[in-house]
């Protein structure tokens, strides 16, 4: 599905969550990058039909939002996993999952429970499907929530902080399975986490302030950061971000520090700090 | 913990502003708002439909349930849904006890005051007792199931947990109007002016016994979670 | 990016929209989940209970278990309005209403689907409540057609109630609201609180548009007077259809008309049109009927009664030939309606058989106990049976059998029932005091130390209550010393005498007119 954004801006009373937005979503995996209040969310709540823009216009294909029976068709199409996800607790997983596949139409009862079944096994829950929600850990509801949002074969899959409270060893499982989502589909990852975004996305968006500050793919985001990556055995004051590894040395971002410095390979987090900081080397 | 160099130990001389500030968190989470004018709004309505009941005990059996209803709000002092951070507030130096105890105070004196302004607005005509005899035939009531609600809310959650002390509450007030020899008389109505001792006995007997189990399921659950706690030298949180 | 080089886009198709086998899904699940509920639980249990302990306190018929269930909807309804009301509130407390939000699903076809799962389980709830009232019934011997519109009145009570509180949860989202308003909600509907406002002092019967409304009177052959349970029923269905599509258009984005637009308005229009319609025809019916006459259908509405209760020629119930299970003992037989079954013809010939005997022989005596579908004006019947209503069950209960009381009242003025006597006299009362005291209710030697105490003195027991002592009764009342002197004059001589010397009397005393020393065993 072809998500476009012309334009689109987002106010509530004093505060504006977004200003002036331009993207186009494909096919594939977009990540989500920005600190907190950036507007990632409020954009994934536009994008699932929730809020309306306060100014400019959203398509996803030909449907427009703004209009009842098309923002229907567009439901139909979607998969959406709220930040804050709210699941009811006395559900089983499965009840849960299967409660939210009835209202996305899936009418048909055995291809609705194969479905089921089949998306709480993708994450990792088949053997808990039957235990009340309000019995599972953490990770484990952050997984139901992820179950629903693709139970309905979604062609359009927006997930707000989806690894939030998963093991890295379900975040490892998640990166596969949305590798394999994002073939056919157009998924928006929203997330804190940059090495997601690194491992899966196809392209990234990186939010600031309610405005698109890159958008690219992700060896773009890195390239930004190359000869300006150090490593040192002490910070530098002109660093604009600076921290100790697991070495014990400094990794430094910035001009080279003065001193006993070398410049090691960027990464993508090297580039989303760079491009997030004040410095004015960082905005595109 | 502390004594290192570079440990930047934290105040604890109290004041009166740190007080009053503490006190004003641990019970700003519970609705007043919306209890004073849910109350309110019963209480209202039911000063206008007890002058236009026939006879007495019509009247009295009103006046009753508008007490009970408000002991209610007893569900909202503390739950799940009214302290969600419970784990956190519990791992504090100060008592979490403190926090049920103050609100539970406010509650008692709110709820003690719109019945009085109720009684007082209350036409005294041959229906109804003097305003003293009045609160005395409501308070009791109210305190039993405000420590009722309190009691289902620390179990269940404030929804559930009210819905469960209005079931044991209705179970209650059958039992002591089914049989006369159950000591708390929940539905009797005030003795008349003169009545005599015996019968003031009686009635001063029952609002006494009415408080003891008011008084019992407020106390009884923190004191047996104190005697486990101590049996089992293990941490006991109740569900 | 460059759009130009991309492949074009696939469209994926959604699945296929069809109503009917999805909408039923939600509903199972949801309706597997609401009857679950402890609060659904807690409902039925209580509303059992309280059919229980609403039956100890009447005879067993069919007829009447399917009222005592209706009645202890009231405690269901309560709860069936905490269940509605946690539904409304679900999605907003547990933070699933943007998950709910983004489906496809309209949000007045989810909250639609749910109100029709509380209509389940509220259906459901209240008929295990009937059932068991039913059953109940039939255990201790009761028999007779319970009314089955009592069964669908309740039914939608209860769903009513379910449905406000699903209304209140939605639009309020406040669990302090929606728990207040359950006991609130119980109380107000209840059909005691209704029946004793008076605040219109008007014939209007408010009683009947109460989601609880108070049971008529009933007969056990001829039903209700009046007969509320066809426009009750519709009553209700009109509210509750009224509120259910209120709900789905309140849900509904947009301006107020966009709201209205669509088929819910035309339900809502038409459910409360029902409601208006059915609820004004309730109000104007009668709180109940005087009886004039055999003929139910002529009788007058009770408010319009006025004198008619005292009129001259008060009226008789005719035989309807439909009480035919009888009992007899000695001197007397009891013939009731089958509905209450031979146990009770028993009970009331064992109550009345003393009685019976005592006076048997004096002239108009009954030796018939008849049931009547009502009270008459009359106490005797128009072939000379004394008439037992329904009501009268209550009184065999009675630790001083004040039936017993009724009994003689009815044989000595042969008139009014249980009311004040309209032309006190002397002999009357003289020939009940010489009765309490034939079956031992007070000894002689009481009765004459009662005579030195000043009349008029109260006595009033240990929890309030007025008590009837001797000397309640013989100076509360408005009996005279010299009806007491009368009478225990009449207690020294054998029973057989004082019968043979009423005999000729008899006429007189029935008129109120004899003159005490005309009594048997009175110094001349």
């Amino acid at each position: 599905m072809l998500v476009t954004l012309n334009g689109v801006s987002k106010s509530y009373r004093s505060v504006t969550a977004l200003r002036d937005i331009d993207l186009e979503l494909r096919p594939g995996i977009t990540g989500l990058l920005g600190p907190n209040g950036a507007g990632k969310t409020t954009l994934l709540r536009i994008l699932a039909t929730l809020l309306d823009p306060s100014a400019g216009s959203v398509g996803v294909d030909a449907w427009d939002p703004a209009n009842v029976r098309d923002r229907t068709e567009i439901r139909r199409r979607l998969g959406y996993l709220p930040q804050d996800l709210g699941l009811y607790p006395r559900f089983t997983a499965f009840e849960f999952v299967d409660y939210i596949a009835i209202l996305k139409e899936l009418k048909d009862r055995d291809d609705r429970h194969r479905r089921v079944r089949a998306a709480l096994e993708s994450v990792g829950i088949e053997e808990v499907a039957g235990r009340k929600i309000r019995t599972l850990s953490g990770g484990m509801k952050r997984r139901v929530g992820i179950a629903q949002a693709i139970v309905a074969d979604p062609g359009l899959v927006l997930l707000d902080e989806p690894t939030t409270g998963l093991d890295p060893e379900q975040r490892i499982r998640f990166r596969q399975l949305i590798a394999g989502l994002g073939e056919h589909r157009t998924v928006v990852l929203s997330t804190h986490l940059v090495e997601d975004v690194a491992a899966v996305c196809t392209s990234v968006v990186v939010l600031w302030q309610g405005r698109v500050l890159f958008n690219g793919p992700p060896v773009e985001l890195r390239a930004a950061a190359d000869g300006m990556v150090w490593n040192a055995p002490e910070s530098s004051p002109t660093a604009i971000a600076a921290w100790r590894t697991e070495s014990g040395a400094f990794r430094i971002i910035g001009p080279k520090p003065s001193g006993d410095a070398t410049a090691v390979q960027a990464t993508v987090e090297d580039g989303y700090l760079l491009i997030t900081s004040k410095s004015p080397a960082g905005v595109r | 913990m502390g004594g290192h160099p570079g440990w930047d130990a934290p105040s604890r001389t109290a004041s009166w502003a740190g007080v009053v500030r503490l006190v004003a968190y641990r019970l700003r989470p519970v609705p007043w708002l919306a209890l004073i004018g849910a109350s309110a709004a019963w209480l209202t309505l039911v000063a206008l439909l007890v002058p236009a009941q026939f006879g007495t005990d019509s009247a009295y059996r009103l006046l009753k349930s508008c007490s009970i209803i408000l002991g209610l709000g007893g569900a909202f002092i503390v739950s799940t849904e009214i302290d969600p951070a419970e784990p956190v507030l519990r791992t504090a130096s100060k008592p979490f006890w403190h926090t049920p105890a103050a609100r539970m105070a406010v509650w008692l004196v709110l709820g003690t005051g719109l019945l009085a302004i109720m009684v007082a607005v209350l036409p005294v005509t041959a229906l109804v007792a003097e305003p003293q005899m009045l609160m005395q035939a409501l308070l009791p009531e109210f305190f039993l199931v405000t420590a009722l609600s309190f009691l289902g809310a620390t179990i269940a959650g404030s929804y559930v947990g009210g819905g469960l002390s209005v079931g044991f509450a209705a179970a209650l007030f059958f039992a002591s109007s089914q049989w006369r020899r159950v000591p708390f008389r929940l539905l009797d109505a005030p003795p008349a002016r003169h009545a005599s001792n015996k019968v003031l006995r009686h009635w001063y007997g029952g609002r006494l016994w009415t408080l003891a189990l008011a008084i019992a399921f407020l106390t009884i659950p923190p004191l047996a979670r104190r005697a486990l706690l101590l049996l089992s030298r293990t941490e006991f949180r109740p569900a | 990016m460059s759009a130009g080089t991309m492949a074009p886009i696939e469209r994926r198709e959604a699945p296929a929209k069809s109503e009917g086998a999805g909408a039923w899904a939600l509903i199972g699940i949801e309706t597997k989940h609401l009857l679950r509920s402890i609060l659904i639980g807690i409902g039925v249990v209580g509303a059992v209970v309280a059919t229980f302990r609403g039956s100890s306190g009447e005879w067993p018929t069919l007829a009447g278990a399917d009222g005592v269930a209706l009645r202890a909807g009231d405690f269901m309804g309560a709860f069936a309005l905490l269940a509605g009301a946690w539904l409304g509130l679900r999605d907003n407390r547990t933070g699933a209403h943007e998950l709910v939000g983004s489906t496809p699903t309209p949000p007045g076809s989810v909250r639609g689907r749910r109100l029709l799962s509380l209509a389940i389980v509220s259906t459901a709830a209240f008929s295990l409540v009937f059932l068991t009232s039913i059953a109940y019934a039939f255990a201790r011997g009761g028999r007779g057609s319970p009314d089955l519109r009592l069964l669908l009145d309740g039914a939608l009570a209860t769903t009513l109630a379910s449905w406000v509180g699903f209304g209140i949860g939605t639009l309020t989202r406040s669990i302090v609201v929606s728990l207040f308003a359950a006991p609130i909600y119980g109380l107000l509907s209840s059909q005691g609180l209704t029946y004793q406002l008076n605040i219109w002092k008007s014939h209007a019967s408010y009683q009947w548009i109460t989601p609880s409304a108070t049971l008529p009177d009933r007969s056990p052959t001829l039903g209700f007077f009046p007969d509320i349970f066809w426009l009750h029923p519709l009553f209700l269905a009109g509210v509750a259809t009224f509120l259910f599509s209120f709900v789905i258009v309140a849900v509904r984005q947009g301006s107020i008309g966009q709201r209205l637009r669509g088929p819910s308005t035309g339900v809502l229009v038409l459910g409360l049109a029902t409601a208006l319609i059915a609820g004004g025809s309730l109000l104007a019916k009668p709180d109940g009927y005087a009886p004039n006459g055999s003929d139910p259908t002529a009788w007058v509405a009770r408010y319009d009664a006025g004198t008619a209760l005292f009129a001259d020629k008060p009226f008789r119930f005719a035989d309807d030939h439909r009480a035919t299970t009888c009992a007899s003992g000695r001197v007397l037989t009891a013939c009731v309606y089958p509905a209450y079954g031979p146990k009770l013809a028993r009970l009331i010939v064992t109550e009345f058989e003393a009685e019976a005997e005592l006076f048997h022989g004096l002239p108009g005596v009954p030796t018939k106990i008849r049931m009547v579908p009502a009270e008459g004006l009359d106490c005797l019947t128009k072939d000379g049976a004394m008439a037992f209503t329904e009501g009268d069950i209550y009184f065999l209960n009675d630790q001083f059998s004040s039936a017993k009381g009724a009994f003689v009242d009815c044989i000595t003025k042969g008139s009014l029932f249980g009311l004040i006597d309209t032309q006190p006299s002397d002999a009357r009362d003289a020939i009940k005091v010489w009765y309490l005291l034939e079956r031992g209710v007070f000894t002689p030697a009481q009765a004459s130390a009662a005579l030195a105490e000043p009349p008029g003195q109260a006595c009033t027991g240990p929890n309030g209550e007025t008590c009837f002592d001797v000397v309640q009764i013989l100076t509360a009342g408005s009996w005279t010393p010299a009806s007491v002197r009368a009478a225990l004059a009449m207690k020294a001589l054998p029973v057989a005498d004082v019968i043979r010397g009423l005999r000729p009397v008899w006429a007189g005393i029935r008129a109120g007119t004899l003159p005490l020393e005309r009594l048997p065993g009175q110094a001349s």
